[in-house]
């Protein structure tokens, strides 16, 4: 690269890194601010080792001064990992979020984040919920540049619905994405896997399917199945944290009936009766028989036909080897569980304040588990809609009624907070 | 008659619920006073955005995304600050059920009114009223005030009913229906009182050869 290209592709980098920084937010430090973190990091690092890359041109022969030009242009192609931070980067400190959806996620994260994290919540348009972990997303690039975050808080991007992002009876949803950050920290899949008793079992099984299917490589069968694994997991602590509400938000929001494929998530059948399997262990199968016996059995007769594809084989039956050791692995996990003793005792007072328009906050004079709110409220759809799988749909879509749930959630932490302090 | 404090924790306790001042979260039992419950600042507000608007014409019923309002939220533990002139809707932190027996007014709080907040204008809470209050809040005093939500920054006087009234709020159109959050006007809904003032203009303007005025002597 001759000193004028040099010259170029430097200004083009530098110009990128002004425009960006220009961008940042300046002031008291807010929520989200460790994204800020990140980019100052990238940043500084993308400078850094251009400085480098520049006084060692300056005094290169030719031969070396290719090379160097090499290692600019990827610099410059490394840079682009700020246009994927900027999106988010608008999103820190935004006022636009309802108090409940904050305190919704501050709890997750106390629940299942030992480490903490900073919370960024973007609106997607694809109606979707997920969440990222930036700094684990672009650890490739940080340690090409030689650069590390060193704050042990990452901040994390919730991606909620744009168009409903407050829907408090799909909540739960979210607690199963908390999940995955949950499960990455702690390496919730190796720990599963090392507490199956039956490895010989799942081992036999993966070389039967494997022949059967022809001896292809098993590694992308297991790397499937890590996947199906990690998904489950986080079924299993959103289950533990909020009880029936995540059976009832899943079968809405998968929906329950999807036949689904085989790809990166277990089918939606599989996971409804796991998710059934895991309530009856931890105790909530006469409320549900109480307050929706006709939406419980709907849901444990839903199905996903065998298509007695080996892999599939494999994977629907590994699963069923690994079902004690994961949910064992998910109650050990989560700091909060939430037990049917606990929501019987203001489940009553509960439905009588909803009843009444609203919302629950407070039974007699003391704040009520977020998730007890949840519950009571879908099982109160349930009571005024009645009690079929349609109940699911309307319930999710009455913006009235899950605007009460929210006040009330958003409300009952206050309350917390208050008697805590 | 004006409840003193047995009679508001009285009727905030009463059973069944239909017939209880709801005060929904009371995060400590001395917000209720000796004649007066006070009420915390909630944590959603909504501006105007001033430099977009010319006017603003109650009567032409205007969506809040007209009028380009905007809704902030504010957690607890931050703060919103109010200039000197400024002026926003807030509402309180509690959610109120009023009983049909009862009626209510929110005021100022006299130690915010000494700095020059002023903090409900128009709030009279009608029997079977039942939502957050909104409130109207401007500084006006000379210097920005830091307004922080959870604090209390008004006072809820409870009245009694000659008896119980058979037209609660909540029968009356449901204008306010259970609002969760500070709520614009809806002056505009009252089209039909707006018409008629319209046709009498109409005819005023007609009976004077037009100009929109009536001749004085």
């Amino acid at each position: 690269m001759d000193q004028e290209s040099f010259e170029l592709v430097s200004g083009l980098l530098h110009e990128r890194l002004d425009r960006i920084e220009a961008l940042l937010p300046f002031g008291a430090p807010r929520r989200g601010q460790r994204l800020i973190d990140l980019v100052k990091v990238v940043c500084d690092g993308l400078r850094g080792e251009h400085g480098r890359i520049a006084t060692a041109f300056s005094g290169a022969a030719t031969d070396e001064r290719r090379v160097l030009g090499r290692k600019l242009t990827r610099l410059l192609q490394q840079s682009h990992i700020l246009n994927m931070l900027k999106p988010y980067v608008d999103d820190v400190g935004r006022r636009d979020v309802p108090v409940g959806v904050w305190q919704m996620i501050d709890m997750l994260v106390e629940s299942l984040l030992p480490g903490g994290a900073d919370p960024v919540i973007h609106y997607d348009d694809q109606d979707m919920y997920s969440t990222a972990d930036l700094v684990t997303a672009i650890q490739g690039t940080l340690s090409a540049l030689g650069v590390t975050y060193g704050d042990p808080v990452h901040p994390i991007i919730f991606f909620l619905p744009g168009t409903d992002p407050s829907n408090a009876l799909l909540m739960p949803i979210l607690a199963h994405e908390v999940g995955h950050a949950a499960v990455e920290d702690s390496h919730l899949g190796s720990a599963t896997l090392k507490n199956v008793t039956q490895i010989e079992q799942l081992n036999a099984l993966l070389d039967e399917c494997l022949k059967a299917a022809g001896d292809p490589s098993p590694g992308p069968w297991q790397f499937q199945f890590f996947q199906w694994v990690d998904e489950l997991l986080c079924d299993a602590l959103a289950t533990v944290l909020t009880g029936p509400s995540l059976l009832f938000a899943s079968a809405t929001f998968l929906p329950a009936p999807d036949p689904g494929t085989l790809g990166t998530h277990p089918f939606p059948a599989d996971r409804i009766r796991f998710t059934l399997e895991q309530l009856h262990r931890l105790g909530w199968t006469s409320i549900l028989e109480g307050c929706a016996p006709k939406t419980k059995a709907w849901l444990e007769r839903l199905t996903a036909p065998a298509t007695g594809e080996p892999k599939e084989r494999f994977l629907r039956g590994a699963i069923e080897i690994v079902k004690p050791a994961l949910f064992d692995v998910a109650e050990h996990h989560a700091t909060r569980v939430f037990k049917p003793d606990d929501f019987n005792l203001v489940s009553s007072e509960l439905t009588r304040i909803i009843e009444a328009g609203v919302p629950p906050a407070q039974v007699n004079g003391h704040s009520v588990d977020p998730w007890s709110i949840t519950l009571a409220g879908w099982l109160y759809q349930f009571r005024v809609r009645g009690d079929a799988p349609k109940t699911l749909a309307e319930a999710a879509a009455d913006r009235d009624f899950n605007a009460l749930v929210h006040k009330a959630i958003e409300m009952s932490r206050i309350v917390r907070l208050w008697e805590e302090s | 008659m004006v409840l003193h404090h047995g009679d508001l924790k009285e009727a905030i306790a009463r059973l069944p619920l239909e017939r209880r001042l709801v005060i929904m979260p009371l995060l400590d039992e001395d917000q209720v006073g000796p004649a007066s419950i006070d009420l915390r600042l909630g944590t959603d507000f909504i501006e105007l955005h001033r430099l977009e608007r010319e006017t603003l014409d109650p009567m032409e019923n205007e969506s809040p995304a007209q009028i380009r309002e905007e809704r902030l939220v504010v957690p607890l533990g931050e703060h919103l600050i109010l200039h000197p002139g400024h002026f926003i809707l807030g509402a309180s932190l509690e959610f109120l059920r009023m009983p049909l027996d009862l009626a209510g007014e929110v005021l100022n709080r006299s130690s915010w009114a000494r700095m020059g907040l002023m903090v409900a204008t128009a709030v009279f809470v009608q029997p079977g009223y039942s939502g957050v209050l909104t409130l109207e809040l401007v500084n006006m005093g000379n210097v920005p005030m830091k307004l922080r939500p959870g604090l209390r920054i008004a006072q809820l006087v409870v009245m009694q009913m000659g008896g119980d009234t058979s037209k609660g709020y909540d029968k009356v159109g449901a204008k306010y229906s259970a609002p969760l959050g500070p709520q614009s006007t809806r002056m505009g809904s009252e089209s039909d009182e707006w018409k008629r003032l319209q046709r009498i203009g109409s005819t005023l303007r007609g009976a004077t050869g037009g100009g929109g005025k009536v001749a004085s002597h």
